[in-house]
This record gives structure tokens, sequence and C-alpha cells, in this order.
């Protein structure tokens, strides 16, 4: 039994350690994503979108960016994940990047107000913002919360945003660039 | 027929529209005779415009058209479904229907030379290896009478008695666009007209939509693509030379390359020498609709709701205003639902004097609720920021004029010289928007951009309202319900008005299903109505809940990358 045993054990636990290992997060929600558009809620007004994410002990970074036919456009923002809020200023912009086809836009001097807490660290976190849109008849500060969750193997990136504005949340749903 | 189109030239734009104007009707008139006697021709094309496909053919055939409805009009084209302009086969009802005109069908290219070839005086050959060939055969075949073939027709074309009178095949070959239209302005541009120039764009690479070439080759026009990129340093030089030599009242016919330039860069040029556009390249058969008047006594009616000053006291509701851009004859008109919401439809109106009956189809078939808009910043499409201001009050002046013979009351602005869609502004300074007040003395107001825009403003009763939400053709109806209702949530003032542009392919069907939901769904007991253009603007100059505002400064800090379809 006890060669058996031997050669037994080895093959055994390399499988479980393959099971363990396959049924256990994976990978980093850092790094570039590439806006999967058939499987996102529609967002014809841009063709490509990707974002980058980055972290610190103090903070989340996104960069998100822009493509149409021939317009590239960008924006970025550094949440705090301390427990406080920073103030981002917005430069002045006809155009809200999040829906260029709403009369809205960002006066010169707006300002937004975000924070981010991780939910499940390095793979899912949350951002809270407040952003004064200028619309034609005044001002409008539309709160938006933001949820930003990696599945569980790593490949998909899933944001979900909740304006307090739009009945229903706006889904992008993220791929890595060079997945295909 | 031959050389000098009969357009004639003028220095004042007025003066020069009076003899445009007289001139057609002396056209007409022969044109009525003639065609009195002679059967009109029609046929359907197909929506190849491939050169390995239809393109050959089609090159011929317009040309053929160009040159025959110069003697009267006899030659008239069924486009596709899918072409751009939908109306082909509704005008030549309209036109059998009120004009008595009985077309007889042709069967093909050959029943159409068989029928027309001893209309034309020769014929040119383009190379089909060197596609802007065929924009230079387009030239020589307004300026000599010359069908446009391809090499495999050369034998047939000698066998009914025509004379080559230029070959192409391997005259441009290893040279680029710049080299050819220079080689082309040279040999030709003398001869051509300066009342009129062609853009053959749009598409590019294998395909060629050259609805307009008819017309092109029916007045001696010069054919080109020419870049208006500044960064296309030669191209965009021979264009500037093209534009400083044409008369003040030219048109600039056609578009702009997808693969070249932009629309924005196109228009702005030519905005800058106080030019204007109508588009497109794919617009069809104005060769014979130009000869077509109104019928006798005819007045154009707009269905006005409202009085010119009269006070309409709005409630504490949204009201929405749809307004379908990019002129009547490539959108919804013959598409369902027209006529069961009340829609405001932008008119070029330059139709009056280019295709007065094709204009009145559109006007005999309207609704009560169809309302016609006077477009697009000028007596045809230009920007008004890089109009020279010497020219300003000219232009306007015409465009007043145009909007009086076509009983408009409702002036739309675009100006995609600083931004688009995307990036930049399209915006007006206050400078401008007090040109336009000053200019068109009679609108009851004014509409502003084609995406969203942020110019409002009022005075003397009259508003300058921005578009508040572009429906985008593709857009899904839940989410363009969902767009309307986050944007009446951070409107929150009552009453909010809401000007909505509809892109040309949306039909009114899919509009009204949008509409009726955000009418049904809107809740906290708020109301909403869909309301006549002129009756929203007059509510707007009564209770003004819109905030005044003018173009200052915006750094877009964008980047434009490339060329490709315009957004």
């Amino acid at each position: 039994m006890r060669p058996f045993c031997r050669i037994s054990v080895a093959p055994a636990t390399l499988f479980l350690l393959v099971v363990i290992a396959g049924c256990s997060p994976s990978g980093s929600i850092e790094g570039t994503w590439s806006l999967d558009k058939e499987a996102s809620t529609d967002f014809d007004q841009w063709r490509r979108v990707t974002m980058t994410i980055r972290s610190s002990d103090q903070d989340i970074f996104v960069r998100r960016h822009f493509n149409a036919s021939r317009y590239n456009r960008s924006d970025s923002t550094r949440y705090p994940t301390d427990g406080s809020t920073a103030s981002v200023a917005r430069e002045a912009s006809a155009k809200w990047l999040d829906s260029v086809h709403l009369g809205v836009f960002l006066d010169e001097g707006t300002t937004e107000v975000v924070s981010a807490e991780w939910t499940t660290p390095g793979r899912a976190f949350t951002t809270s913002s407040s952003l004064p849109l200028t619309t034609s008849t005044g001002i409008h500060n539309v709160e938006t919360t933001t949820t930003y969750a990696l599945s569980r193997n790593g490949s998909r990136l899933t944001v979900t945003f909740n304006r307090a504005t739009r009945e229903e949340p706006v889904v992008f749903v993220f791929t890595r660039p060079d997945a295909s | 027929m031959k050389g000098r189109n009969n357009t004639p030239t003028s220095a004042g734009l007025v003066q020069g529209a009076l003899l445009i104007a007289a001139a057609s009707a002396c056209v007409l008139i022969g044109s009525l005779t003639s065609s009195a006697d002679a059967q009109p021709y029609t046929m359907k094309l197909s929506n190849d415009w491939t050169i390995s496909g239809d393109l050959p053919d089609h090159a011929l055939l317009v040309s053929l058209q160009g040159i025959a409805n110069k003697q009267a009009p006899n030659l008239y084209f069924e486009y596709p479904p899918e072409w751009t302009f939908k109306f082909t086969t509704e005008v030549l009802e309209y036109y059998r229907d009120t004009r008595d005109i009985a077309f007889e069908s042709l069967t093909g290219v050959d029943d159409a030379l068989n029928k027309l070839a001893d209309t034309a005086d020769g014929f040119v050959v383009w190379d089909t290896d060197v596609r802007t060939s065929l924009m230079v055969a387009f030239t020589v075949a307004g300026l000599e009478n010359a069908i446009v073939v391809t090499e495999d027709r050369i034998q047939d074309m000698e066998g009914r008695g025509l004379g080559m009178v230029e070959d192409f095949r391997g005259r441009f070959t290893d040279m680029n666009d710049a080299e050819i239209f220079e080689w082309a302005l040279d040999e030709y541009w003398a001869r051509c007209s300066k009342d009129f120039v062609f853009w053959m764009g749009g598409v590019h690479g294998d395909r060629m939509e050259a609805g307009i070439a008819d017309f092109g080759i029916f007045k001696g026009g010069f054919f080109t693509d020419l870049s208006a990129d500044p960064a296309d340093t030669v191209e965009f030089a021979l264009h500037n030379r093209i534009l400083r030599d044409l008369d003040p009242d030219a048109v600039v016919m056609g578009w702009h390359s997808y693969a070249k330039d932009t629309e924005g860069q196109h228009v702005s040029l030519l905005s800058s020498y106080g030019l204007r556009m109508e588009g497109l390249n794919t617009l069809p058969n104005t060769s014979y609709s130009f000869q077509i008047p109104t019928t006798t006594g005819y007045k154009f009616t707009n269905n006005h709701t409202v009085g010119a000053d009269e006070v309409v006291v709005p409630e504490d509701k949204v009201y929405i205003a749809c307004i379908q851009t990019d002129a009547i004859g490539i959108g919804a008109w013959t598409k369902p639902g027209r006529g069961e919401i009340p829609y405001a439809w932008e008119v070029t109106m330059n139709w009056s004097w280019l295709f007065p009956a094709q204009l009145q189809f559109f006007f005999d078939t309207a609704t009560p609720n169809d309302y016609f808009i006077g477009a697009l910043s000028g007596p045809g499409y230009m920007y008004p920021k890089p109009i020279p201001q010497d020219r300003f009050v000219d232009l306007m002046a015409d465009a007043q004029r145009l909007m009086n013979e076509l009983d408009m009351r409702v002036f739309e602005v675009m100006d995609y010289s600083q931004g688009n869609r995307y990036f930049g502004n399209i915006d007006l300074t206050e400078e401008v928007v007090e040109a336009y007040y000053r200019a068109i003395p009679d609108a009851i107001g004014f509409i502003n951009g084609y995406g969203p825009a942020h110019t409002n403003y009022l005075k003397d009763g009259r508003p300058m309202l921005s578009y508040d939400y572009y429906l985008s053709p593709t857009r899904p109806e839940d989410d363009a319900v969902l767009d309307l209702k986050e944007l009446i949530a951070m409107n929150p003032v009552r009453p909010y008005y809401l000007t909505m542009h509809v892109r040309e392919s949306s039909d009114i069907a899919r509009v009204k299903n949008i509409l009726d939901r955000v009418i049904a769904d809107t809740g906290d007991g708020q109301e909403v109505e869909v309301v006549p253009l002129d009756r929203f603007l007059r509510m707007a100059s009564h209770t003004p809940t819109f905030t005044p505002r003018v173009l200052q400064s915006v750094d877009t800090g964008d980047v434009m990358v490339g060329t490709g379809e315009e957004d």
C-alpha cells in the first residue's frame, strides 16, 4: 500500500490545489479595460471607451478615454479611500462625456466632489460623486454612486452607475483590451 | 448647349438670386414647351455604386441624364429604397398625377442610349483604375456634352456615331488627387460654371454615389472632392483657389469626402468665403426637377398654429418640440407615423428655386402637424461664425426673403466651425446672435445646434433656443425614454422647454412611441406635452424659464484623429 499511497497522494494534492485555485478569485481590478459595447447599456455616442484603474494605499485613480470616429476625449479622477472626500476641478466642457446627447454641460469653475471605498480590496470598490451640471434652466447637482466589480476569474469588470436623476442604472461591462 | 451654363453671374446676392430666378423661369417655360411634346423617360437604378459593380453604368446614366435634360426634362431616375434621399418614387408619382406627365419606363442602359444618345455630342472615357478620373470625366461631360463611359463601351459609342472627346485611360496613373485636380483645373476651370461647383464626396474607396452628377453636367460645373483640411496643404490650396474664383452668390453642391476631411472643415471653409452649400452628393434628379415649376399661382403655405404676435401662456408643464433636421427629403417624410404628432421639418430653402415643384410636393403632402422651418444658418448650409462680416447682412437678407416666400417664421442655425457633437462648442457669440436678430426680423424665434448646444437668448419677444436633446437614430427606445426623463429631472423648473433634434432616419412612429412612454411614465404628477414649434416658441417668449447664455470661451482640450464617416 505504501508505494501506492506515495504515488497517488501527489496527484490528488495537485488536483486539489488546482480546484482550490479555480474557485479562488483571481486577477486584479487594476490596469486597462476596454468597453464591451454588446454586453453594456447602449452607449451609441462613443465608438470605443477604455478605462485605466490604479490604486495606492490612499486612493483609487480612474482614467476614462472616449473615442468617436475621429475625436478623443478623456477625464480622470482620483478618489480618496480613507473616508474623506476630494474636490476635483473639472475642465469646462460643452459636452458631458457620460451622455453627450443631453443638453447639459460643465461650466467654468465646475468642481466635482468624490470619494470611494473598497468593498473587496483589489477587486471591487464603490465611488460616490456630486457633480453640478449646467442645464438650460440652471444648475443641477447630479449624485452618482458607482460600483466597480471584477468577475471571479478576473476577466470582466462591471461598472454600474446609479445616478439619482436616472431611473435605471447604466451598466458598462469591460474586458481586457487584448481579450477578443 | 456646350460650354458655360445659362445661369447669370452678379455681384449682389439679391440681384443674383433674381437673375437666377429669371433665368430659371426662361428655362422652365422652354422646358415645359418641350416636355409637352416629348414623353420623359424613367428608369429604376440599383443600389450598387461600386466601381467593380454598377458604377460604370450609373456614371453613364447620370451623365446621359444631365445631357438629355439640357434640352428638356427628359430623364428621371427612381433610386432604390436604400438611397439617402427617399422620395424619388413619391415625387415621380406626384409629377405624374399633378403635372399630367406620362413617364415611359426604360429597360436598361442600352434602351436609355437608344432613346437619348442623340442628345450627346460625344463621349469621354474614364479609367476604372483611377477613381478620381471619373470626377474629371464628369467635368468634361458637362463642357462637351459627352456621355461618360468605360472602355468596354467605346465601340458601342462609336457605333452610335459619337466621337471620343477625351480618353483618361492611363492619363492619371500614379498621380495623386492633388495632381489630378490641378491638371483638371488648368485644363477646364476657365470654362466651368462659377455659379455652381460640385463636390463629389461622401463615400470613398470602391464606391462613388454620384446622384448629383447630372446637375453638374447640366450646369457645366467642375467636379472635385478636394480636402478642406489645412493639413492637406496642396489640396487645401487648390480648394481655396476654386472657392476664391466663384461668384459671390455661388452654390457649392454635393458633399465633402469622408476620406479626406470633416463636414465642419468643409462648410467652415466655404462659409469663410460667404458661400453656401447644398447637399448632398446623392441628391437625385436635380437636372430634371430644376425644370418643373410650381403649379400656376401656387403659394407656399405653412401650418402655423399661432399668430406671429399671439400671446400664448404656458402652464407648469414640460413642453417638447420635435425638429427633424438634415433636410426633409433624407428622413422620415415617406416613413410611418407622419402627421400623428406635431413635428417641425428643416427645409433647405434653396429648393424653392432649385426644384420648386419638388418642394411643392412636400408642402402639398404636409399634414396639419407638419411645420416647416428655414435652414440652415443662411440661404443654404453655412456656418455663421466664419462668414465675413461684410457678407453676413446680404446673405441673411436673402435668407429672410426665402423664408417669406416659403411662409416660414422660424429659422435654424448650426455652426460646426469650433466643434461638433463630441468636442468643442456649437454655440454662438452674442455678436452673431444679435446679427441674426437684426438680419431676420420676421422670425418669431430661432433654433440653434445639431447636437445639444447652450445658446439661449430672448430679445423683442423672440427666443433663440438650442437643442436640449439629440435623438440618435441608433438609440434604443428604452434608453431614449430614460434620457428624456433624466433631462426632465435635471430641469425641475416649470415650464421647461425641451427642444429635441430628431436625426434624419428616425421615423415618426418610433419618435411617437418614445414620447408616449415619456408622457405616460413621468412621475410626480408632472405633465409632459408635445407641442408645435411655433406655439412652443411663443410660450417660451411669454415665460422664459431658460437661462440666457451665449458663447464666452471654451477650451476644448480635445484631440481630433483621422477621418471617417461624419458624426
